[in-house]
């Protein structure tokens, strides 16, 4: 199977397979508008990501390779968040940083289903809990005036429906 | 977007809630628009609330669009008319967004009635007048109005509000009022105000599948049929046999012609009364060349009847036969005192359903696909392969879940099923599971029964 180099923003090189790096489309992409062929020998550099991260996201992408390729969205079809895979759910057992560093590297590499999953568990920690305690999850400042936020609140109670 | 990753951050894992060394807050107020939406996407309206409220950078995304394009409301119980007046508010804020939207209202009682057609005259007069409103879809979901029989204020507000609702909107796309059960006379009125609206252009799709109750009988009526006539832009159609006939079918081929391409009839009835004649199908088929017409047939409405609805000249594709078993096992609450009742259904057509079929399929040799989920004997499938061995039909998928075998004659349907899989297998595929007798267990090895070829 073809080989490809990545490089993380800090330097170090990965050697995957191409299959489970075309799971990224921003890799696919590029390869493509390369023109990327396996004689090449050049690594493929990803400045917003680091080898921390990047180690992570190939083990992610390597186990799931032969995953069939993520629906197109169905705005009818409820969405869910506890049909996390138990792989998945072990793999994002990390702390919130890391978290945080996945997800903006499945942005950026644009894998879908490493950012489904990511949401998913974000999703999952803000479920059932007050503004002020998803902050104090997330470590978030409260930028809003006292204000600001009680008319927040009190759109809170109207739209708040079903 | 906050993108940058500083290199020396080796071993994120010691690198508690990636701080910002500035303020020691995180940066989880920075995550990308994108990441922003999914995550509102994945979240009901109380957390979506909670989760604006934290900071500036993840309330902008609240008011996008996308999260409230789609929308279920229900009213019911005595409540009902408060639970308008939040919906009414909610439309208020969100109303321009909706794309989708499903209404629907809780059978009345007679405590609740009031509430419920009050709460459906203060909603759809709050969409009737909502300045933006650019609704793609609707559904009505089972509004099932014989409940309103005896109540006839109630029902004439809440008939009232649907049709000045449905004679205001500018656009609308696909239109769902499966089970509205109307009488006569209301759902002559339902369709004579989407057809003064916009929707006789704009409407695609409309599913009125037991619009009326089952006593109503339209087809002779000339208001129904004017109408029911005046549909322009329709591409897909699910209805009742007896809500068409073949004038209605003329219609359709003058007014939609090659525009027309799909028209799903359900019978559950005596249709007798309304047999469509050949020279009407074949007329409409050469009209509409686009046509495909596919039957919904269920076995507890199996009369002798349907073989002589089911004429030559139908531009027909497929079938479905769909008896009691099928109909109620996603009914759990009821599925344990119907067993009796099934056998005694199942008994009674068991003949007629295997001769129907068999009639149907010589008939209609234009049916490609099969799907059968009733009781059957194994001699028919017998029949049936050896129907498609002489080319007298050609089927290229068949799905054929079948009840009530006894382990002989499943056994016997197996040696049956590799003949057929030699004439089929080689087209789309073949499916076959059985249910063995109802107080059964279901089938523990599903794999053994069960063969999909691609």
């Amino acid at each position: 199977m073809p080989q490809i180099k990545l490089q993380s923003s800090d330097g170090e090189s990965f050697e995957i397979d191409l299959e489970v790096a075309r799971q990224s489309v921003t890799i696919k992409t590029m390869l493509e508008d390369l023109g990327w062929d396996e004689s090449d020998d050049d690594p493929v550099p990803l400045p917003n990501v680091n080898a921390a991260i990047l180690k992570k996201v190939v083990q992610w992408a390597t186990f799931h390779k032969d995953d069939p390729p993520p629906p197109e969205d169905d705005e009818n079809k409820e969405k869910r968040t506890d049909d996390i895979c138990t792989w998945d759910a072990e793999f994002l057992k990390v702390d919130q940083g890391t978290l945080f560093e996945l997800i903006l590297a499945a942005n950026y590499l644009d894998i879908k289903g490493l950012l489904d999953v990511t949401c998913k568990t974000v999703a999952n920690m803000i479920k059932g809990k007050s503004p002020e305690e998803i902050r104090k999850t997330f470590n978030i400042k409260n930028d809003f005036t006292p204000a600001e936020e009680e008319q927040m609140m009190s759109c809170n109670c109207s739209a708040t429906m079903e | 977007m906050a993108t940058t990753v500083s290199t020396n951050e080796k071993d994120s894992k010691e690198n508690e809630n990636s701080q910002d060394e500035s303020d020691g807050y995180s940066r989880w107020n920075h995550l990308p628009d994108i990441v922003l939406l999914e995550i509102y996407s994945l979240l009901g309206d109380t957390d979506r609330l909670h989760m604006a409220t934290v900071c500036r950078h993840w309330k902008r995304m609240f008011y996008s669009p996308y999260l409230w394009r789609k929308r279920k409301f229900m009213f019911g119980g005595m409540l009902a008319e408060e639970s308008a007046k939040k919906a009414c508010a909610y439309l208020k804020i969100f109303g321009r967004h909706l794309r989708v939207l499903t209404v629907g209202f809780h059978a009345p009682t007679l405590r609740t009635v009031k509430s419920i057609s009050r709460a459906a005259e203060i909603f759809f007069k709050r969409m009737t007048f909502l300045p933006e409103l650019h609704l793609k879809e609707f559904t009505l979901f089972h509004i099932n109005m014989e409940h309103y029989w005896h109540f006839l204020i109630s029902r004439n507000r809440v008939i009232n509000a649907v049709c000045r609702f449905l004679r205001r909107l500018r656009f609308l796309h696909t239109l769902n009022l499966v089970a509205a059960r109307l009488t006569l006379s209301d759902g002559c009125r339902v369709l004579e105000s989407l057809t003064r609206g916009c929707a006789a252009r704009t409407l695609r799709t409309f599913y009125m599948e037991d619009i009326f109750t089952s006593s109503v009988f339209p087809v002779i009526h000339k208001r129904y049929l004017n109408a029911v006539s005046k549909f322009r832009g329709l591409r897909y159609l699910y209805t009742n046999y007896n809500t068409v006939n073949g004038q209605i079918l003329l219609n359709f081929a003058k007014n939609l012609g090659d525009y027309f391409e799909r028209l799903t009839v359900t019978i559950d009835e005596d249709v007798s009364r309304n047999l469509i004649p050949e020279d009407a199908w074949v007329k409409f088929a050469r009209k509409c060349r686009n046509i495909k017409v596919s039957f919904y047939i269920y076995a507890s409405g199996f009369q002798h009847s349907v073989t002589e609805a089911l004429v030559d000249g139908i531009p027909m594709i497929e079938v479905d036969i769909v008896s009691w078993p099928a109909l109620v096992s996603h009914r759990p609450d009821v599925e344990r005192r119907i067993p009796l009742l099934i056998k005694h259904v199942a008994d009674s057509y068991y003949k007629t359903l295997d001769e129907t079929l068999l009639y149907l399929l010589r008939k209609c040799n234009r049916v490609r696909e099969l799907n059968l989920y009733c009781r059957l004997s194994v001699a028919t499938v017998e029949t049936l392969c050896k129907y498609q061995q002489e080319g007298k039909i050609d089927l290229h998928s068949l799905n054929l879940s079948i009840h009530g075998l006894t382990d002989e004659e499943w056994a016997h349907l197996t040696r049956v099923r590799s003949q057929l899989l030699a004439v089929i297998s080689r087209k789309k595929g073949i499916i076959i599971t059985s249910e063995h007798e109802y107080d059964d267990e279901t089938e523990s090895d599903e794999d053994s029964n069960s063969d999909n070829l691609e």
